[in-house]
């Protein structure tokens, strides 16, 4: 016996097995089919750390209650949207909380949903609140824990460590740490998150996909900084009043682009306190499919697991 | 000429990102592959169920695929040994019954599993009984080396360890099976 003949005879066991009928595969592939479809409207590709928690399992669809202010700009709110996220940038450097170490995690509240309008099929709306604890480098599973919404009763409840999967890049707090603080070459870093959620738009709008990419999980306080500096030049943007997933009113940054299901508008927000200028959260509003909230709250640094996560089932990866 | 010939997986996904109904062409060109090596492992029948939830896992995953990789069928493998592993018992049920009958318990009709049976030479039943032996981690590295026909970087990527744990899987899983056919033909063995 040769050295490979170990594999040789491996590969030749079941080896009859042949491929699958089309017909074998169908019910798949009309499952798969018809998550994509629903999946259309109302268009989101950006928010990297929102849709992969929303999609992390257990969706909750029920009749949310609640409806979701949407108000034009009022001349009582404060001035120009490059100025709201320049006070926005001071705010984000006021306050700083310290620098993580690689083994310790991030924990913060996350709030989401997603409202299809009246008559848009296949979407939502879906409710999320939970808890997430992020692996400051990405080297030690995450933990998620969905809590029921108290808009949705009955709503289901999970648990689940999250490691990360193969081929992915989603960002972790320590590379977002090692981002550069110069600014041409941090607007090229957005562009390229950006990129990544969409693609094929304009610098502009791929700076902007980039930074409500980024900032929908926590960021180093300088970076937010710089990120908001660096919105503040884009053309485009514009102030309104808008109250955030947790239905707090805030002063909104948004930029309008194309986005939306066969080139319709789409409005994407920042939404910021009004009084301190501190990131509440944001929103994505297609006008007449749909729109998708988010806020996340109370972040802080922790240096282990909770002790019950000991007992939750791992992922493979998320 | 259609998308599904002309553009790399990568390309596709990233299509997928802004038409989520593009994915279903990675479907075609993927599909059959992923259940043949699931059956092997486990049947048709649990196949069909594990090649549905890898497609859906793999679409809810696809704004994070790392499109600098344009071949996308290790990610692929690497999700389905995920949904895999939650048969684990049933795979090791199903390799030392083969073992012990020459035919798997999900197998044909009867005149089928009686050619089977008598196919099912000395060097098929012990390879069956080192499969249900093995570490299910070292199982995994040892087929998609020899079923998926992954190289040992792609093994690495789809499993996310490191290409050095991948050989040394290896290593161990094809000791155990080295041992399994030198009982039935006592030749010489070579290390790797």
């Amino acid at each position: 016996m040769n050295e490979l003949t170990d594999l040789t005879e491996l590969r030749d066991l079941f080896a009859d097995k042949p491929l699958p009928t089309a017909d074998r595969l169908a019910p798949a592939r009309t499952a798969l089919l018809a998550e994509a479809r629903a999946k259309r409207r109302p268009r989101r590709a950006r928010v990297a750390g929102l849709p992969r928690l929303l999609l992390a399992g257990g969706l909750v669809a029920a009749a949310a209650a609640g409806a979701v202010a949407f108000q034009a700009f009022t001349p009582s709110a404060p001035a120009s949207a490059a100025e709201v996220l320049r006070l926005a940038a001071k705010a984000a450097t006021a306050a700083p909380w310290p620098d993580p170490r690689d083994d310790q995690y991030l924990h913060y509240e996350l709030i989401a949903y997603t409202r299809a309008e009246e008559g848009v099929r296949n979407v939502g709306p879906r409710h999320i609140t939970g808890e997430i604890w992020a692996s400051v480098d990405g080297s030690r599973p995450g933990l998620v824990w969905h809590k029921p919404a108290t808009s949705v009763p009955g709503g289901n409840e999970y648990k689940e460590l999250l490691t990360r999967c193969p081929f992915r890049r989603g960002l972790t707090y320590a590379d977002l740490r090692g981002w550069p603080r110069d600014k041409e070459r941090l607007r090229r870093k957005l562009a390229e998150a950006g990129d990544e959620a969409a693609g094929g738009e304009d610098a502009a709008t791929r700076i902007w996909n980039g930074a409500v990419r980024v900032l929908g999980t926590p960021v180093p306080p300088r970076l937010q900084a710089a990120i908001f500096e660096i919105a503040a030049t884009l053309p485009g943007i514009e102030t309104e009043e808008l109250k955030d997933a947790t239905g707090r009113s805030g002063i909104a940054v948004t930029r309008v682009d194309d986005r939306g299901p066969g080139g319709t508008t789409s409005r994407e927000s920042l939404i910021f306190d009004t009084t301190s200028y501190v990131l509440l959260g944001g929103q994505e509003l297609v006008p007449g499919h749909g729109r998708e909230l988010w806020s996340i709250t109370r972040p802080r640094i922790i240096d282990t697991l909770p002790a019950w996560s000991a007992s939750v089932k791992r992922k493979g990866c998320a | 000429m259609p998308l599904s010939t002309t553009l790399s997986d990568a390309a596709l996904i990233e299509q997928s990102r802004r038409d989520p109904e593009v994915f279903a062409l990675l479907f075609d060109r993927h599909a059959a592959h992923i259940h043949r090596y699931v059956a092997r492992r486990l049947g048709d029948d649990t196949a069909d169920d594990v090649v549905s939830e890898t497609f859906l896992a793999a679409f809810r995953q696809r704004l994070d695929y790392d499109t600098s990789r344009a071949e996308a069928l290790p990610w692929l493998y690497g999700i389905a040994t995920n949904f895999i592993r939650r048969h684990r018992r049933a795979e090791i049920h199903r390799y030392k019954a083969y073992s012990k009958m020459g035919v798997l318990p999900d197998g044909g009709d009867a005149a089928e599993q009686a050619v089977e049976r008598a196919s099912a030479h000395a060097v098929r039943r012990p390879l069956a009984r080192a499969l249900a032996s093995l570490k299910a981690r070292d199982r995994d590295v040892l087929l998609l080396v020899a079923w998926a026909e992954l190289t040992y970087e792609e093994v690495a990527g789809a499993l996310s360890i490191p290409i050095g744990t991948v050989r040394s899987r290896l290593n161990r899983a094809r000791a155990v099976v080295r041992e399994a056919l030198g009982s039935t033909d006592p030749t010489t063995e070579q290390t790797s």
